[in-house]
């Protein structure tokens, strides 16, 4: 599973890489196209049995968080969709505030 | 075919194959520990271990010089997401609470937020209807 998890992560960084290189997109164009693209996967079911399959690999790349945001919105209403992905979102701005108290930018 | 010609045409596509290898492995690697860490702690501390270490490592500067190694392998997954929220805070301290953390803290992490929910919403309506059908 780790190792499946190794290929899983990979390929998908490795298309992003791709992408990036040859066609003018920024890396926030990428993620916010892998954050639908994994919303998509969702709605066709794939993306759980990719889960299941590949494990944390596959929870951990930004595609994860489109298809947890659909998944919420079919179990629990569109408008508490954020519920499921509240962990990530809530800890990032945490983490954010805390370090602009503490760090400051390097120039 | 001169030289330079001969160089113009091989660098771009060297480099791309390095930034290729480095995004494929680095990705690899993200993934194979998280699924240690999924298997052992769960998917939220997973989540939890990589934007602690990535806001980390935003604050103290060295984010920028590990994506210039590691290439999209770690913008993809969950790292890049707090590296984006972080960064912009960062970058806006000087503005102030309000006018300058409070107003782009969510400046890069916006896009992949909303096109998230508008994705999401698009779908799960389409899926209403066709349960409905």
């Amino acid at each position: 599973m780790i190792i499946k998890s190794f290929i899983f992560t990979g390929i998908i960084c490795l298309i992003a890489q791709i992408i990036k290189d040859n066609t003018r997109l920024t890396s926030g164009h990428i993620t916010s196209m892998f954050v639908v693209i994994g919303a998509i996967l969702g709605f066709f079911g794939i993306y759980d049995k990719l889960i299941s399959r590949f494990g944390g690999g596959a929870s951990v790349v930004i595609m994860s968080f489109g298809n947890t945001l659909y998944k919420t919105a079919v179990e629990k209403g569109i408008l508490n969709m954020l519920s499921g992905v509240s962990v990530g979102i809530v800890t990032s701005i945490l983490m954010a505030f805390i370090i602009t108290l503490i760090f400051r930018v390097k120039d | 075919m001169n030289y330079q010609n001969i160089v113009k045409n091989i660098t771009p596509k060297e480099k791309r194959l390095e930034n290729a290898i480095a995004a494929f492995i680095s990705g690899g690697l993200i993934g194979s520990m998280s699924e240690i860490l999924v298997s052992s702690l769960g998917v939220d501390a997973m989540l939890i271990a990589w934007i602690v270490a990535a806001s980390l490592l935003t604050g103290l500067g060295k984010f920028d010089t590990i994506v210039d190694y590691l290439k999209m392998g770690v913008i993809i997954p969950i790292t890049g997401f707090a590296h984006s929220v972080s960064s912009a805070s960062l970058e806006y301290k000087e503005e102030g609470f309000i006018t300058g953390i409070g107003a782009n803290f969510l400046k890069l992490a916006g896009s992949v937020i909303l096109y998230g929910i508008v994705a999401a919403s698009i779908l799960a309506l389409v899926r209403c209807l066709l349960w409905l059908v």
